[in-house]
């Protein structure tokens, strides 16, 4: 590093490691919705259609997520029932 | 058995034309019959970088249409024994680009030659996906830099999902990240990803890193790949990739900065 630099650099946070930190996030990211399954949306539906002979609930109401971190996969079902259920 | 290696990247511009030109030609140098093909229908130049373009007459379309023989399309190397260039067309349609039509001519190459060579188009369309279709490894060519690194991380999806070995269950394609244009002043100052940064985000074992280097841009002036020069940085770091790939073990050279003198340390150089 010359001397100029020296003085120069100083003034902001070196832009690799800003650049390391964005595609950090953004790969995981795409490598999750890669590797979602295919077989979510129809779980989904069926899940749906379990839940439903007790509530009535909307189809926006229900998420489910399949996380997979190391050897560890977890499913996540997410249901809001209504109110005056 | 022959081996496919596919040259892919995703990003265009990244150096895949120049490693398939050196990497081809250096396999050959070592003695190993191998043939680099152009999947780029449509805007071929792994002719202009081996330097062959007066002598293209038919293509991989001709061949795989049947309008002409393979013997007829493949174009000796000049400089190097054991090297063959297949061309890609220049005006035909790519959907002429074919599973059955590639896998016919990889079935007759794979009598001659010990290594195929196939120098992927950018993009994800259906020529990089022909390209990388048949492959048993792949070299992912990536520049430091955040839109390359993401584009091979898309890639190396899609070997794993899209591949022949991927859809038939077979061992994964093996991948090898090789590093170009790295500019290790660069990332001393804080201004460039820095090898083990690529690495850990893409996490795939490194071949080789290739220097920034203005040789490379004189080498295809010439027409003659850079591996040739082996007076240059971007020459040696080609032959080291080579040997790697080969299976010899290497230290990785050109990942620090030169060190500098008196005079440059205070005044700076332009690098």
């Amino acid at each position: 590093m010359s001397l100029l630099q020296f003085f120069k650099s100083k003034q902001s946070e070196c832009s690799a490691s800003v650049a390391k930190e964005r595609l950090q996030i953004l790969v995981a990211h795409e490598r999750l919705s890669r590797s979602s399954h295919d077989f979510l949306p129809a779980m989904k539906q069926d899940i749906l259609d379990v839940i439903e002979k007790y509530f009535q609930v909307a189809d926006n109401t229900i998420s489910v997520r399949l996380d997979n971190e190391g050897d560890c996969s977890t499913l996540e079902v997410n249901v809001q029932l209504p109110e005056n259920s | 058995m022959a081996r496919i290696i596919v040259v892919t990247s995703g990003k265009g511009g990244v150096g895949k034309t120049t490693t398939s030109a050196s990497f081809a030609t250096g396999l050959a140098m070592k003695g190993h019959r191998t043939v680099v093909i152009d999947f780029d229908v449509g805007l071929r130049n792994l002719d202009l970088i081996m330097g062959c373009e007066r002598r293209v007459v038919y293509d991989l379309i001709n061949v795989i249409n049947g309008e002409a023989a393979l013997h007829q399309a493949l174009i000796k190397d000049k400089h190097t024994e054991n090297l063959s260039v297949l061309p890609a067309s220049q005006t035909r349609d790519k959907e002429a680009l074919t599973r059955e039509g590639i896998q016919a001519v990889f079935d007759e190459l794979a009598k001659d030659y010990e290594y195929i060579i196939c120098d992927s188009p950018a993009g994800i369309e259906h020529g990089a996906l022909m390209a990388l279709y048949f492959a048993d490894e792949a070299i992912i060519t990536t520049n430091p830099e955040v839109s390359s690194v993401r584009d091979s991380d898309r890639i190396l999806g899609i070997l794993q999902s899209k591949s022949r070995r991927a859809e038939q269950n077979l061992d994964p394609v093996k991948e090898h990240l090789l590093l170009t244009r790295y500019n290790p002043t660069r990332v001393e100052m804080g201004d460039m990803l820095n090898v083990e940064d690529v690495q850990e985000i893409l996490a795939i074992p490194l071949l080789a890193v290739v220097p920034e280097s203005k040789d490379v841009l004189k080498a295809s002036n010439h027409g003659v790949p850079v591996i040739h020069q082996q007076a240059t940085d971007a020459g040696q770091a080609y032959n080291d990739m080579v040997a790697r790939f080969l299976g010899a073990e290497l230290p990785h050279r050109f990942i620090n900065a030169p060190k500098k003198g008196f005079f440059q340390k205070v005044f700076g150089s332009r690098a």
